[in-house]
């Protein structure tokens, strides 16, 4: 029985002096949506290229359904690599081919006649919502456009695996989410299991259940999305990731921020909260029960996978264990940034 | 213009067009795959043998570095057994497909290298082979580029054959020689460069146009 359908042990790749990758090890489970991410040079590239096969580990293993691909030889390695989807960055599509002809291109490369395949190219742009786009070339399309023709290809031979490099990052972001939505939709209706590499927490935020996150070749977290935006990441560069792309506090209260406390310091701290269903008026009580004021000084809205987060940072009129509890209670991945005089 | 000169001029351009495109298929048949080869084998490539690749770009710079003057009357005895005879437009077609070979494989070398690599490693990745790689890659992207390659080496044949009729080949160039300078005949000289002209013009055109309706 195939319980994982891809397992990575301890692959190292070394290129000269430098270690791409640093006894990586990870499981993918059939069904699931895992993000790598990881800033460039970490070795994400590496890894991808040794999970289809266009490179192979120094030492470890790869096993893609029980097989060991770093093994394989050429012409078995052709047969896996048939088994996995890949959707590229700059969607690599030929524009010497048809729209049509470009999504039954792994269909061409797997001996398939042509009359199935046209039907199979139909079936896809239906389901990508290109329908009637068929006879077009990829020159004449917008890039959301490419990159929904670039994923009904990667998905024409059925692959086991779908493998998305960086699928988003040349697209704006209004577009980066109808993909990443399709992609979501991919991944319910046909139940296909989805790696997505990228350098964007969103991304991940967005769609993906788990998470990895790469650093200098070593995987250095490896956990549920949902518990790492609650607040349970393990690595600095994981919450390097996570704060990154929170907004940049504004300039006037940067300079009044004072690292410890001091005699009359009101504690600024940086809160995520759930709103929604699940979301309780925390501000509300920390000022009935605790007898504490919350100043908002920013706030701002961001989309977690299964609902929306506030994200606000706010001055305490006063610092109280009692409160503090209460509010890593309520926001995990509470963050203290530091005080400032109470009167500003 | 007489009638003789007319049939001159004609029963000649059809003895060039005849040498051009003979050489030109030729070219491309010798040509593109050692292009391809040279291209698969270079450092980097689907089938990488530096070595040999180094070796074959020797060879066909080689083939390239001695002037098209001298390789014709180098090329006499190599002529005189393929063709039988190193005389007339047929055995013109020897040593010009020998100059037209690496000639077009230098220049589509240039054409299949523009091609995106990462399109190559996407039809790798999902299970082509390296003939597949060629076949729905590398010809199909390079077509534009392939085609204009071939314009010029069509043009450059013209040149060439032309050249061909100093050592008695026929066509374009042994007309003008025997006619417009040992005989002084002006009107012939003059006609043939205006068909020249002509033929080469068109040519340029027609590639033009195929290159960029497949662009």
């Amino acid at each position: 029985m195939v319980t994982s359908l891809l397992r990575v042990e301890h692959a190292c790749r070394r290129f000269g002096g430098q270690t791409a990758l640093d006894d990586v090890s990870f499981q993918v489970r059939p069904g699931e949506i895992l993000g790598i991410i990881g800033r460039s040079g970490a070795g994400k590239t590496t890894l991808l290229r040794c999970l289809n096969g266009l490179e192979r580990p120094d030492s470890g293993r790869i096993l893609i359904e029980d097989r060991d691909i770093t093994t394989l030889p050429e012409r078995e390695l052709v047969q896996v690599r048939r088994r996995i989807g890949l959707v590229f960055q700059h969607f690599n599509l030929l524009n010497s081919r048809t729209v049509a002809a470009n999504i039954e291109l792994p269909l061409q490369i797997a001996g398939m006649p042509r009359d199935k395949r046209r039907a199979r190219a139909d079936e896809l742009l239906e389901l990508v919502g290109l329908t009637g786009h068929a006879d077009k070339r990829p020159g004449q399309l917008s890039g959301g456009q490419k990159q929904r023709v670039g994923i009904a290809r990667a998905l024409a031979a059925h692959p086991a695996l779908l493998l998305c490099d960086e699928a988003t990052s040349a697209l704006d972001p209004e577009t980066t989410l109808s993909i990443l939505d399709l992609l979501r939709d991919i991944n319910r209706r046909l139940g296909l299991t989805i790696i997505l590499i990228t350098h964007e927490m969103d991304v991940i935020r967005r769609i993906a259940q788990r998470i990895l996150v790469m650093d200098h070749g070593r995987v250095v977290e490896d956990a549920e999305t949902a518990q790492v935006l609650r607040g349970g990441a393990r690595h600095d560069v994981t919450r390097a990731f996570l704060h990154g792309e929170a907004a940049r506090l504004p300039d006037a209260l940067l300079a009044r921020l004072r690292p410890d406390p001091f005699a009359g310091g009101a504690p600024v701290v940086r809160l995520t909260l759930d709103t929604g269903a699940t979301g309780t008026p925390v501000l509300s009580i920390l000022a009935r029960r605790h007898g504490i004021d919350a100043t908002i000084l920013q706030a701002g809205m961001a989309e977690g996978r299964t609902h929306m987060q506030a994200e606000c940072v706010v001055r305490l009129s006063g610092h109280d264990d009692g409160a503090m509890g209460f509010l890593l209670q309520a926001s995990p991945s509470m963050e203290v940034l530091g005080y400032v005089p109470a009167d500003s | 213009m007489s009638r003789l000169i007319l049939d001159l001029i004609l029963h000649a351009t059809v003895e060039t067009m005849e040498m051009v495109l003979a050489s030109g298929l030729i070219a491309v048949i010798g040509g593109l795959p050692l292009a391809i080869l040279l291209i698969a084998t270079a450092p980097g490539g689907i089938l990488p043998l530096p070595a040999f690749s180094r070796v074959l770009g020797l060879v066909v710079d080689a083939a390239r570095a001695v002037p098209f003057m001298i390789l014709l009357v180098l090329l006499i005895p190599v002529t005189r057994l393929v063709a039988g005879t190193a005389l007339g437009t047929g055995a013109a077609i020897v040593p010009l497909s020998i100059a037209a070979v690496p000639y077009f494989a230098r220049i589509a070398e240039v054409s299949l290298r523009e091609v995106d690599r990462n399109l190559v490693d996407a039809v790798r990745a999902m299970g082509g082979t390296r003939w597949m790689v060629i076949r729905f890659v590398l010809l199909p992207e390079a077509l534009p580029g392939l085609i204009s390659g071939l314009t010029v080496t069509l043009v450059t044949l013209v040149g060439a054959s032309a050249m061909a009729g100093v050592i008695g080949a026929g066509g374009l160039g042994d007309l003008a020689i025997r006619y417009g300078y040992q005989r002084f005949n002006t009107t012939i000289m003059l006609s043939v460069v205006a068909v020249l002209i002509a033929l080469v013009t068109l040519m340029q055109a027609v590639g033009n146009r195929l290159a960029r309706r497949l662009r």
